[in-house]
């Protein structure tokens, strides 16, 4: 639907070069709410950099996708959604506005794909988890009313409009089938290297600030709705179960990292801001660590971006418009937008039929 | 080791012992073997590159036979010779800039010379003028843009009459091939050049090395997307910080917990290192391996 609605937005012949300045819209915006949401949590100096590995990340996750070329992956459509809730969560004192905009992210994520129930799951945690370590249930338990709030307001208007149509039985038997249909175990192992390239960068700062020693406290955090202890202990949950669900897909699909990119960004984050508390730098020995952290960090930027890189440089290389819209039209005649999971449904009984060898 | 003017002779001598191996790649064609005038050229120019390295930067043997490795290595079998000009070219006016007299006007001259073998050269007199225009030095800044333009010309001019033209498009993959041998140096480089390394380096007096290092991190990031540019050329400059890179280095692997709160730093850094120097060590064992069957089975 979303895909529909981007059409109409920028009429063009059934090309992936009309999708362009509609999922440069999307990721731009998601460019854009990160850095705020890192600015607030981290401080302008690293704001800059840590949405520049954001960018690399995501990029990198699309540029190296064989399906379609990481075009029109609903991971892409996602991303602003997700990190407005996320910094709703974080970052929005007020609690009943905070639990609202984080019900409405929520709801819209959940909208485009079922894959941000990670996060769902993630945020309500941490709120139950805060109201148990401060003993403060009420409150509590206000924020989780206007989160559901939130997701209603979000889910309600495409239910009526399906409804409308006739189409809700069908999307919600779709919902009951066709959800979970690529989990299916710890089958994958561990991902190949140029998989794990875009977050390289984030993971040598992650490296280096938990080998550090900072000195002061970290729970004064003014400008934040929870402690700074408390926002890295959701982040790295998050991570962590964001790669839990990676690891039991039975797909190997590079777009399916770009959910990871978010929380291992943001733990980059904090893990900087461990050695910057860490350091004297009036004194030359921190003035070297400093240098030497960044020096790292950039040959590793260098690396990450060396995949994307190629991607880009060989898909404009070789792009076709005619022969583009040729393979489009043909997705789109096969793949009609209001039978897509009738076709899918299809494609999966026929791999099972051909995979038993039984007609 | 800190060669002295006694040991010079014997460091040049590894560094023709570590470089012929190493050209081994660039020479070898499937269907004529190894090209002789090729691995030649590629040799030469890689020892004469470490030369004068040695002679315009006090640095350590290491840093001079590192060159001697990397430098036939990333050098690609179409654009070897010329390649290797603009090498030799680069590296001496490198040498010759930070003089006075007759020296600098043979840096100039040298860095135009350079120009013509390879276009990507003119990051040198790009930097120079950049530094002039910056100091206020109009004159200067002509002469250095004018002689880099005249040289590119030429040497445009003479690709087009007597060859092929020249390469605009590389193939992506093998550049970030060099590029990915060449990260050590690169991040040895740039910790040398963020470091402000004392007077020790002679590099050091020369006021244009820093805009040198910005013009040659343009064309190396122009490189990366497939663009007909020598990468070893742009990233030849921070072989001059490596000494001072090191340096640094060794002071921060020497203190277990420097800066007071982040330890192993020193340790994670040099292990970082060891990674991306790996690549060149195969590399350059490959060469080894080549000669060692090309002359034990004929060429």
């Amino acid at each position: 639907m979303l895909t529909g609605w981007c059409y109409r937005l920028a009429a063009g012949p059934p090309s992936r070069v009309t999708l362009v300045p509609i999922e440069t819209f999307f990721l731009v915006a998601a460019y854009a709410l990160f850095w705020c949401l890192s600015q607030r949590l981290f401080g302008r100096a690293y704001a800059g950099a840590l949405t520049l590995m954001f960018a690399l990340g995501q990029n990198s996750y699309t540029a190296l996708e064989s399906t379609n070329d990481g075009f029109d992956t609903n991971e892409t459509y996602m991303l602003v959604p997700m990190l407005a809730a996320v910094y709703a969560h974080l970052a929005v004192i007020p609690p009943v506005r905070r639990g609202l905009l984080r019900g409405l992210g929520i709801g819209c994520a959940l909208l485009v794909k079922q894959s941000a129930a990670v996060l769902c799951g993630a945020l309500i945690v941490h709120v139950l988890f805060e109201a148990v370590i401060h003993r403060r249930y009420r409150p509590a338990m206000v924020d989780l009313a206007m989160t559901v709030s939130g997701v209603f307001l979000a889910v309600m208007p495409v239910l009526v409009l399906l409804g409308a149509r006739g189409w809700l039985s069908l999307h919600l038997a779709d919902l009951r089938d066709l959800s979970g249909l690529h989990v299916g175990g710890f089958t994958l192992g561990v991902p190949p290297g140029y998989v794990l390239l875009p977050l390289l960068p984030a993971a040598w700062w992650v490296l280096v600030g938990g080998l550090s020693n900072p000195q002061g406290r970290f729970d004064a955090a003014p400008t934040l709705s929870v402690s700074w202890r408390s926002a890295c202990v959701l982040v790295v949950a998050w991570f962590g179960t964001e790669a839990v669900t990676l690891a039991t897909l039975i797909k190997p699909a590079t777009h399916y990292y770009q959910l990871l990119v978010i929380p291992a960004v943001l733990t980059a984050g904090f893990g900087i801001t461990r050695i910057t508390r860490s350091l004297d730098v009036q004194q030359s020995a921190g003035m070297r660590v400093r240098r030497w952290v960044g020096v790292t960090t950039a040959v590793l930027l260098l690396i990450a971006a060396m995949p994307v890189i190629g991607a880009a440089v060989r898909h404009g290389r070789s792009f076709d418009r005619t022969e583009d819209e040729r393979v489009f039209s043909a997705w789109l005649a096969a793949w009609p937008a209001y039978g897509t999971a009738d076709a899918l449904r299809k494609t999966v009984q026929t791999g099972r039929t051909t995979s038993s060898g039984q007609p | 080791m800190m060669p002295n003017r006694n040991t010079r002779w014997w460091v040049v001598l590894v560094a023709v012992l570590i470089a012929s191996p190493a050209a081994m790649p660039a020479a070898y064609d499937a269907s004529a073997g190894v090209r002789l005038d090729v691995w030649l050229v590629v040799t030469a120019s890689a020892v004469f590159a470490s030369a004068c390295l040695l002679v315009s930067s006090r640095c350590d043997a290491f840093t001079v036979w590192s060159l001697a490795a990397l430098a036939p290595l990333a050098t690609s079998a179409e654009t070897s010779l010329t390649g290797g000009g603009a090498l030799i070219a680069t590296s001496l006016a490198v040498t010759l800039l930070d003089h006075g007299s007759w020296r600098h006007a043979a840096g100039v001259l040298s860095m135009s010379l350079a120009c013509a073998c390879d276009v990507t050269a003119m990051v040198l007199p790009i930097g120079c003028t950049w530094h002039a225009v910056g100091t206020g030095q109009w004159r200067r800044a002509s002469v250095f843009i004018a002689m880099g333009l005249a040289g590119s010309a030429a040497g445009w001019w003479v690709m087009w009459s007597v060859a092929d033209p020249p390469l605009t498009r590389l193939a992506v993959h093998e550049t970030h091939r060099t590029v990915m041998l060449l990260l050590p140096v690169l991040m040895l480089g740039w910790a040398g050049q963020a470091a402000r390394p004392g007077a020790s380096s002679r590099a050091d007096v020369m006021p244009w090395f820093r805009v040198w290092c910005l013009a040659a991190s343009i064309g190396l990031g122009l490189g990366l997307t497939g663009l007909g540019v020598n990468v070893l050329l742009c990233v030849l400059l921070w072989w001059w910080r490596v000494p001072s890179g090191l340096a640094d280095l060794r002071a921060l692997i020497g203190h277990s917990r420097t800066g007071g709160g982040v330890r192993y730093v020193g340790v994670l850094v040099g292990m970082v290192l060891a990674i991306l120097a790996v690549p060149g060590l195969r590399g350059w064992f490959g060469g080894v391996l080549m000669g060692w069957l090309l002359l034990t089975e004929g060429m």
